[in-house]
């Protein structure tokens, strides 16, 4: 078995802004090897969503990873630059984010946005960038990806919103991709379409679906991470959590689920 | 197009409103302070001049029969001869209007070089004692008066270091004294307002897509997070060019400087009440027209603002 895209060594984050420092997330161990996708799931405030942060290098500056290490494409985090950092997202992570309306400049168009990642990871040119990037739309299958191209984030649909933020995630074509919640705000037909889209997209790469829906993970996923309180407390295969989750939280997650 | 037509004569019809609006009232404070014909001639006319002024008004007139003609007259933008030299008071008032726009200008483009990146700096940096240092510096310059600064600049730079002449309008040099006092005295109110929308900026959630797409700090400051920062701030800075179209009176005396406030001075020195009316109406038109610029210019940099565009 080839090595896999991404390895979380025991991962603990901080809050470092305060006297003293408080973990919020602990020891989590995790793998994603390439051409699958390992949901992470659930409750909010678990932890999920700043997991991710510090895989991409995003956690905001009152947190710190404090312990434990991050594995990209065998490399220890401790050992790359923050130039060589801005180097990998982007390019070779891509990430989804939560709540896509407020993710995007209200300012900036759509196209600038992935115009501005292609030239900035592929050193192409204007020109050349914006069919890269007017064809990483229709990748996506958004209709008439010329108008999306010059359309402004309020402008756009929802389900729309998350196509673009897909693209833009995707536009280099990382080998890893984090989507945090990226269904959470759609409706069911559309939940389906952006999850077959990022089933497509990921071959050939790892993915991370974060979701707080074990539905969901089942539908899509090909392993799943349980996570409470900071902490992954089961992963294993989907048929195992799902057919026989070993861990009481899961349990009463999927009970949660089957009485809804 | 028709759309576009529409927008036009609605703005066309704001603007007559605001002049007929400000006319009235002028008609009738002319009228209430007393005989008119004096107000207009000055104190010092002789009974021959004001019959005339009585005449080409028509005070002999009744109110109604008065404002008809007095409406006529300024439709053809006659506000009556200047007391001072006889000239047309509106052709007067107008030939001062290139002087306060260059001033204006110049001011307001200082005033931008100089707040952009202060604010951007200040909006980005942490806690520090350059940062302080800095803040207090513009906590000063925002107390002082303007016309003070402009005296301290004109001391420093004209009477002691003689580097710079003390009075203005005579080629680009002498035009460096004014120009900085004005801008000085705008530039710490704008950078502050930059500084709170940078540091806001800064805080959004677009910070964090740009940062994984990998832009580096100083790509985030300029390309994501200035442009939402120099939005917000329109207002201001719309409010600081009518200001210094409009309310330079201090500066343009000190530094004799032939603009409208300067004008504004001189006539009501000489009680030259056609003036001051000429100089009025004009000064409604620049406010218009500035406040009707800022809207515009809001609305091309907010793309939220525009009419929700045929969505893809
Ligand atoms: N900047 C911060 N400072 C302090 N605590 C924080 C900060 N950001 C997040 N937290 C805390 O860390 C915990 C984990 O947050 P996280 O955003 O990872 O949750 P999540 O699992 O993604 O939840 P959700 O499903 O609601 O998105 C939360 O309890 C939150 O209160
Ligand atoms: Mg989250």
């Amino acid at each position: 078995m080839t090595a896999p895209i991404l390895e979380l060594q025991s991962l603990c984050i901080d809050v470092v802004a305060g006297p003293t420092a408080q973990r919020i997330v602990h020891d989590v161990v995790l793998t994603v090897a390439r051409g699958e996708i390992l949901g992470l799931v659930g409750e909010s405030g678990s932890g999920k969503t700043l997991s991710a942060f510090a895989v991409a290098g995003l956690l905001s500056e009152r947190l710190a990873v404090s312990a434990g290490e991050i594995l990209f494409e065998g490399r220890a985090r401790s050992f790359v630059s923050e130039e060589e950092m801005r180097a990998l997202r982007g390019g070779r992570i891509g990430f989804v984010f939560q709540d896509p309306l407020s993710s995007f400049n209200p300012v900036r168009t759509i196209g600038s946005m992935l115009v501005e990642s292609v030239v900035r990871h592929q050193r192409l040119g204007k020109r050349a960038a914006r069919a890269v990037a007017i064809a990483g739309l229709a990748e996506m299958r958004l209709p008439g990806s010329d108008a999306c191209f010059g359309a402004y984030p309020h402008q756009l649909s929802g389900g729309q919103r998350q196509r673009a933020m897909l693209a833009l995630a995707l536009v280099n074509r990382p080998s890893l991709l984090i989507a945090d919640e990226p269904t959470t705000a759609l409706d069911p037909t559309i939940q389906l379409q952006i999850l077959a889209l990022l089933r497509r997209q990921s071959e050939g790469r790892g993915s991370i679906l974060i979701t707080h829906d074990l539905g969901v993970a089942g539908a899509v996923c090909d392993r799943i991470a349980v996570m409470q309180k900071g902490r992954v407390v089961e992963i294993g295969p989907c048929s195992a959590i799902l057919g026989d989750p070993q861990h009481a939280y899961t349990q009463r997650l999927l009970q949660a689920r089957s009485h809804a | 197009m028709a759309e576009r037509a529409r927008l036009l004569a609605r703005w066309l019809g704001s603007l007559a409103i605001v002049l007929i609006a400000t006319m009235t009232v002028l008609f009738f404070l002319v009228r209430l302070t007393g005989d008119p014909a004096i107000m207009l001639a000055g104190p010092d006319a002789s009974p021959q001049q004001l019959q005339q002024i009585r005449q080409f008004y028509g005070f002999d007139r009744s109110l109604a029969e008065q404002y008809v003609v007095y409406a006529g007259k300024l439709a053809q933008l006659d506000f009556g001869a200047s007391l001072a030299d006889g000239t047309p008071s509106f052709d007067k008032a107008l030939a001062s209007f290139p002087a306060t726009l260059l001033l204006a200008m110049l001011a307001m483009a200082l005033n931008l070089a100089v707040s952009i990146p202060v604010g951007a700096w200040l909006g980005r940096s942490r806690q520090g004692h350059a940062r302080r240092v800095v803040r207090g510096v513009l906590s000063v310059l925002q107390g002082f008066p303007g016309f003070v600064l402009a005296l301290l600049l004109i001391d420093l730079f004209a009477v002691e270091l003689e580097w710079l002449p003390a009075i203005g309008y005579g080629g680009p040099v002498s035009w460096i004294l004014p120009v900085v006092s004005v801008a000085f005295f705008l530039a710490p109110k704008l950078i502050r307002v930059l500084e709170a929308n940078v540091q806001a900026a800064l805080l959004a959630s677009y910070v964090r897509t740009a940062r994984s797409i990998g832009a580096t700090p100083n790509e985030i400051l300029w390309r994501h997070a200035m442009p939402n920062a120099l939005l917000g701030a329109t207002a201001l800075i719309g409010a600081e060019f009518a200001f210094v179209m409009t309310g330079l009176v201090v500066i343009e005396t000190i530094f004799a400087w032939p603009g409208i406030g300067w004008l504004l001075v001189q006539s009501t020195l000489n009680l030259d009440f056609p003036v001051l009316q000429s100089i009025t109406c004009l000064l409604v038109v620049t406010i218009f027209l500035v406040n009707s610029a800022t809207d515009a210019l809001q609305l091309v940099l907010d793309p939220r603002l525009q009419q929700r565009a045929a969505a893809p």
